[in-house]
């Protein structure tokens, strides 16, 4: 598929109309898209992406408002890109993040785009780590993504970022909590926001006492009232300047790069799969799974037996 | 993955009364679209620079501070302004009908009054051209429902 080579051109001068579009053509899986990737490919890693996560409600679009504006103090141009859920049943969703950065809607060096999951279960949309390279490769020097509010298990931005920033607020558990696998795993710096809040110091204590042997920094932010802000955004700076040198970096990137193959061959594969033996062929054997004539994993592998694999 | 109406949804002006706007977001969002929700005291700058930024194939505005054709006039400038008069406008709120009129001349394509159907808005929606956005030359044809 063959692209303008204009279309690059205004790209590359951060044209946000031709930005917005392409973001458009990689969410809606347009064969175009892939054809501006491939070509954009080569100026990607040069953005420090941050992935910011926590529960609904923790405060994390209006943090990242913090966060852009001490970013944009720092000179560094900023791309946003924010998941809020599509509903399971209308295919609907509401994107309710951008309401909160509204100091950055005018100005040019901030790029912020509102994405739904569209059926992706990991708390991110399954089109953020194309749409992470095209803000990369545009030129902004930082790219937060923003996950929907997730729970315990929702995991996903940890592939697609090289600094997690988890949220906590006060009064969501006792230590058990915190003690549980998953989410706080994550993390490459821990947030207490809300710190104005009752039961903030509390909260921080208890991470402390979880996490305090770990390098991993504990933090405490109010969003509210900007506190805590300039130091969270140096602890990011710090985190990315580690990765830059040694094995880490190696390490890093040869992460990233395995699991953005390994899913985009999942994905692949099964497109092939359903190609060579048709949708309807799948179905049948799904059919005889929902009568339990058949179990599914037995139909698993008699379907990739009928493909001839 | 298919191609998604995405509407943004926003109040206008020094304009609180957005018990309306909510719930034609929630329509929208149970109507299967995408909604971006902007909330209370938006600028026409900040309507059309988050409405080019998000792709939008619309955008809804809610208007009841009588400053509508003020507000209006400056959004379709605005979005002329960015070669984006692809994007369809909208409206709802009190606006009285003769304004309704001239609005629709500037190229307003409907506005919605109190008690319109939710389903009108839905339908109106849901018609609109999708992809066409920002490229699409300005044809502001009037000629929806408004109550």
């Amino acid at each position: 598929m063959r692209i303008a080579a204009g279309v690059v051109k205004q790209l590359l001068k951060r044209d946000p109309k031709t930005v917005a579009r392409c973001l458009t053509l990689i969410e809606n899986g347009d064969p175009r898209a892939k054809s501006i990737l491939k070509e954009l490919y080569p100026r990607t890693g040069r953005a420090h992406i941050v992935g910011v996560t926590g529960a609904p409600g923790t405060g994390k679009s209006t943090l990242i408002s913090r966060m852009i504006a001490e970013l944009r103090r720092r000179q560094k141009r900023v791309g946003v890109l924010t998941v809020d859920p599509t509903g399971p049943f209308s295919g609907g969703a509401l994107l309710g993040d951008r309401i909160r950065m509204r100091e950055h809607f005018l100005d040019q060096g901030v790029f912020i785009r509102s994405l739904a999951t569209r059926g992706c279960k990991g708390g991110v949309a399954s089109s953020i780590r194309d749409a992470a390279c095209l803000l990369d490769a545009v030129g902004n020097e930082i790219v937060v993504i923003e996950t929907i509010g997730v729970g315990q298990d929702q995991v996903e931005v940890k592939n697609l970022a090289h600094t997690i920033v988890v949220l906590v607020i006060p009064g969501m558990g006792d230590e058990i909590q915190g003690m549980k696998a998953g989410l706080l795993e994550i993390a490459d710096i821990l947030v207490v926001n809300k710190a104005d809040l009752p039961g903030a110091e509390e909260t921080w204590e208890q991470l402390r006492g979880l996490f305090g042997e770990t390098a991993v920094p504990i933090l405490k932010t109010s969003a509210l009232e900007n506190v805590g802000v300039g130091e969270l955004v140096d602890t990011l700076e710090e985190h990315y300047g580690k990765l830059q040198t040694g094995s880490d970096r190696r390490d890093g990137g040869l992460e990233f790069s395995r699991s953005q193959v390994l899913s985009l061959l999942r994905d692949r594969l099964l497109d092939r799969l359903v190609q060579r033996i048709g949708a309807g062929s799948i179905e049948a054997w799904v059919e005889k799974v929902a009568e339990r004539r058949l179990d599914a994993h037995t139909a698993a592998e008699k379907i990739l037996k009928s493909a001839g694999f | 993955m298919a191609k998604k109406p995405r509407i943004l949804i926003a109040k206008i002006g020094l304009d609180g009364h957005d018990r309306g706007v909510k719930i034609v977001a929630r329509a929208l969002r149970d109507a299967g679209i995408e909604v971006i929700y902007l909330g209370i005291h938006n600028t026409p700058q900040e309507i059309v620079s988050s409405a080019i930024q998000e792709d939008v194939d619309g955008v809804g505005l809610s208007v009841h501070s009588a400053a509508h054709m003020t507000l209006f006039k400056e959004v379709t400038r605005l979005l002329k302004k960015g070669k984006a008069t692809g994007i369809a406008v909208f409206g709802g709120g009190i606006i009285p009908r003769e304004d309704s009129r001239a609005l629709k001349k500037l190229g307003v394509r409907a506005l919605f009054a109190p008690g319109a159907p939710l389903e009108e808005i839905v339908e109106f929606v849901k018609r609109l051209p999708l992809g066409r956005r920002q490229k699409a030359k300005g044809s502001a044809r009037g000629g929806s429902a408004s109550g």
